[in-house]
């Protein structure tokens, strides 16, 4: 799979370019925040971005989202995942990502850092599996 | 170390042989086991296993008010026993002890469990926690420990840790500022005992978790408490 974009981070801005023109379709810092992680998803010109954290999750700001080559947020996750994990430690606040540990068929596997693993639906955005690793 | 201090790490070990021995005895379809089986292991811990137990009557009698008579023997075999067998007696139990960390099962939990013991500290500059990662568990979480494990055996089985978590690194946490943070001691989790205590760190400008260093798998005698040694 060839993508006609691809995504790169300077200066903590993300800069979407076309590579059939090289044009820069996109530049800047999603919500304001710097640019920890940038994931091409196979199959689609989005991405997957992940925000400075700590910054984030102190101003109670989502930090794992999904762009279009434009910059316009598809979904961002985070809301408290009561279904996916009863535990009375989640569902109080927002969830800050620290870092993304894989894709696996279609599914976005990231690190919070309240010691959970989310299994997220590309797709949609929702968090299918979530376990304690700690 | 002193004779006692010997004795006592002995005497902490016989627990973790009588564990291992019977986790053998209640599960042989468990592959750790098998291959515990199959590599003689399980001889030698059994062997082990008997060696301490006369260990411990001998040990009691010779600090008994028994006669002299009656405490050369025990206190000859004490001695041939911690001097001939140190080795032996550390490596059985290292390996007790790794087989049983390394070969945890569970499909992970929903929620972190404590023993109820919760309590609020504040950390501040010059303390430091140590945070155990690897695989699905990344190095800037909140749970950390209040001391160094040293190694994967100790990290897995004092710290209770789920498999997603390779415990392969680990990452000094320091504080610039106060940090106030729940306190408390892990439970039994995975077929591993718990006991740490550790540390549920709040989001905070005030904390920073140094480079990662690889953590040992931890088949050595004694467990390193330096984090500079790794």
């Amino acid at each position: 799979m060839t993508f006609s974009c691809v995504f790169e981070i300077k200066d903590g801005e993300l800069i979407v370019t076309s590579t059939l023109t090289e044009e820069v379709l996109w530049k800047g810092k999603p919500k304001g925040y710097d640019v920890a992680q940038v994931l091409p998803i196979e199959g689609s010109n989005d991405c997957i971005v992940l925000l400075e954290w700590l910054k984030s999750g102190l101003e109670n700001q989502k930090n794992l989202i999904r762009l279009d080559p434009y910059g316009n947020i598809v979904w961002e996750v985070g809301d408290p995942p009561k279904k996916a994990a009863p535990g009375p430690e989640r569902g109080l606040e927002i969830e800050s990502y620290t870092g993304i540990t894989g894709i696996e068929k279609f599914q976005l596997i990231a690190f919070a850092y309240s010691g959970f693993s989310d299994h997220i639906d590309i797709e949609t955005g929702a968090i299918i599996k979530s376990k304690f690793v700690k | 170390m002193s004779p006692l201090g010997v004795f006592g790490f002995y005497a902490s070990c016989v627990q973790d042989v009588v564990d291992a021995y019977n986790a053998y005895q209640g599960g042989v379809t468990d592959p750790g086991l098998l291959y515990l089986e199959a590599t003689g292991v399980k001889d030698a811990i059994v062997s082990l296993a008997e060696d301490v137990h006369q260990l411990n009557k001998d040990v009691s009698t010779v600090f008994a008010n028994a006669p002299l008579e009656e405490r050369i023997g025990p206190a000859i075999r004490v001695g041939t026993f911690a001097v001939g067998t140190a080795a032996n007696i550390v490596g059985g139990v290292q390996a007790a002890r790794g087989i049983r960390a390394f070969t945890r099962s569970g499909s992970g939990g929903d929620q972190y469990y404590v023993e109820g013991t919760l309590r609020m500290e504040t950390f501040g500059p010059g303390d430091e926690l140590y945070r155990v990662y690897g695989g699905e568990s990344l190095q800037q979480g909140q749970f950390a420990f209040t001391q160094n494990p040293g190694n994967q055996i100790t990290a897995i089985s004092k710290g209770a840790i789920w498999p997603g978590n390779t415990t392969q690194s680990i990452t000094r946490i320091s504080f610039s500022g106060p940090v106030k943070a729940e306190v408390s001691k892990v439970a039994s989790m995975f077929g591993q005992p718990g006991g740490f205590t550790q540390v549920k760190l709040p989001r905070s400008p005030f904390i920073t978790f140094s480079a990662g260093r690889s953590l040992p798998f931890g088949f050595m005698p004694f467990v390193p408490n330096s984090y500079q040694i790794q």
